[in-house]
């Protein structure tokens, strides 16, 4: 009974601490992606180094043609890439390596 | 009582896993770039410079070393990447958004162009460029081109192939030079921040004849450099190399290495002077591979990302013999931005590191970035060419 009991506290205080984080993790709501996706087209793959693909960050170098999501996306977008070399951005792939 | 016993022990329990929480969240945060414990691996040079004496007429507001003037010879140049003289002394600077090379003339020779050319164009992401008797290279994303070049009209013509390269994935710059042997050489960037690498092509210097033939591999290992150079002393290549992302704001280490024949540098497997990457992978096959690469020659500050570099040429003040310059394009991640600068670092006759030192700033500001710098080339007077891929401008520095 003591034991069920501990379980309990144990599993109330995990959902409180990290309940929310779990959740703001797995959710990457539609929204958030479909309106990635249906935004202004990367002109060029250049551009994705220079901020141009959707206004993401992509990279110091000035060659680089994955974009990271930007910082304050992260959570959403965790797991996923954004791929300049096409017309459009597309967040589908997973993130290679990086995390 | 029960219930209140019960509630300290809440309370207590609550506070030790928090505790455990926030040790955990340190590296959860590491990884999204917040600031690391750790300090920056390399001091934040101090700026001895004294603007008394130096002048600028770029409008941007750079700090430069006294005795030194900075202007810009060249603007509306998108994308001004990689910088070459053409066997007359005529600028060319590869735009690689633009798909072209363009010849920055300066009919009147008062340092200022007064007129562009597009030697070539719709060349597929092009950005090394090199000269060898007379031909035009160019080193587009997913091969090696070679051009019969006209420097009386800064034309380029009868496109040749040497070879093919691999073109996809991340990191599109292929950059080329000749060596003191004579051969030409190619940089690959990694197709991924860090993986295992399916195409072995990826993430190494080639060498080849000037022909095209015998194209073999120089170096691996190296994850992105971008830019490469020889001592004039030693003749080796020193190349610049761009870490990993995503550790944190202070490791990686960005590198210069001095790459030699059938080393290998340790990307993905580790960075810096061999310390494993502990958040690729941690098998011992990997630190084993790690602890038998060759280690960077110098440490720089973690997402500075270092592109060209110059050794500073004879007809300098006598305390900059022997110095590098590399121009720092700055961070895109960093909770505080870095880079944005091209720096002095001193070193020895035979390339010894000493220190490094602020040599031009002022590319940043509170609001953002007003230029990136990228090439560094000097003429043979001495003055020093530095582009700007963001401001789309070549700049023009020389003693006063």
């Amino acid at each position: 009974m003591k034991i069920g009991k501990v379980v309990l506290y144990i599993a109330i205080v995990l959902v409180a601490l990290f309940g929310w984080r779990f959740i703001s993790i797995l959710q990457v709501p539609d929204k958030t992606l479909s309106e990635l996706n249906s935004s202004q087209p990367c002109s060029a793959s250049v551009e994705c180094g220079r901020g141009g693909c959707n206004g993401e960050i992509c990279g110091r170098g000035g060659d680089a043609t994955i974009c990271y999501p930007d910082p304050k996306l992260a959570d959403k977008l965790r797991g996923k890439q954004c791929s300049c070399m096409q017309e459009k951005c597309q967040w589908s792939k997973p993130l290679i390596g990086g995390l | 009582m029960k219930i209140f016993q019960k509630i300290i022990g809440i309370v207590v329990f609550a506070s030790l896993v928090f505790g455990l929480y926030r040790v955990g969240s340190f590296g959860y945060q590491n990884l999204r770039g917040a600031r690391s414990a750790f300090g920056p691996l390399v001091k934040p040079p101090t700026n001895t410079a004294s603007t008394n004496t130096a002048s600028d007429t770029t409008g941007l507001g750079l700090t430069l070393p006294a005795g030194f003037h900075v202007s810009i010879f060249a603007k509306d140049v998108p994308n001004a990447r990689v910088l070459v003289f053409d066997p007359t002394g005529t600028l060319l600077v590869s735009e690689p958004s633009q798909g072209k090379v363009v010849a920055l003339i300066d009919s009147d020779n008062d340092g200022v162009s007064d007129k562009k050319a597009v030697v070539v164009e719709g060349l597929n992401l092009l950005h090394g460029l090199a000269f060898k008797d007379g031909n035009l290279y160019v080193g587009e994303t997913d091969k090696v081109t070679k051009f019969s070049y006209n420097a009386a009209t800064h034309t380029a013509s009868n496109k040749q192939k040497l070879f093919d390269l691999a073109g996809n994935g991340n990191h599109f710059s292929r950059s080329i030079g000749f060596g003191p042997d004579g051969k030409l050489y190619v940089t690959i960037g990694s197709t991924c921040n860090v993986c295992l690498e399916k195409n072995a092509m990826r993430a190494a210097i080639y060498s080849a004849e000037p022909d095209g033939s015998n194209f073999r591999s120089f170096a691996t290992g190296l994850r992105n450099s971008p830019f490469f150079i020889w001592h004039p002393t030693t003749k080796d290549m020193w190349a610049t190399e761009m870490g990993r992302d995503l550790l944190g704001d202070d490791i990686p280490p960005d590198e210069i290495n001095i790459v030699k024949s059938g080393s290998f540098y340790g990307w993905p497997y580790c960075y810096g002077k061999k310390i494993h990457d502990g958040k690729f992978d941690t098998s011992q096959k990997f630190i084993d591979l790690c602890n038998s690469s060759v280690p960077s020659h110098i440490d720089l500050q973690a997402h500075s990302a270092p592109l060209g570099l110059a050794f500073i040429p004879p007809s300098w003040p006598k305390e900059y013999q022997d110095d590098l310059l590399v121009s720092y394009h700055g961070s895109w991640n960093r909770t505080t931005p870095t880079g944005y600068k091209v720096v002095r670092m001193k070193l020895d006759k035979n390339g010894a590191y000493e220190k490094t030192e602020d040599f031009l700033t002022g590319f940043i500001e509170q609001n953002g970035a007003k230029g990136r710098p990228v090439d560094l080339l000097f003429d043979s007077k001495g003055v020093l060419y530095i582009s700007d891929d963001k401001a789309g401008s070549v700049y023009r520095m020389s003693k006063i």
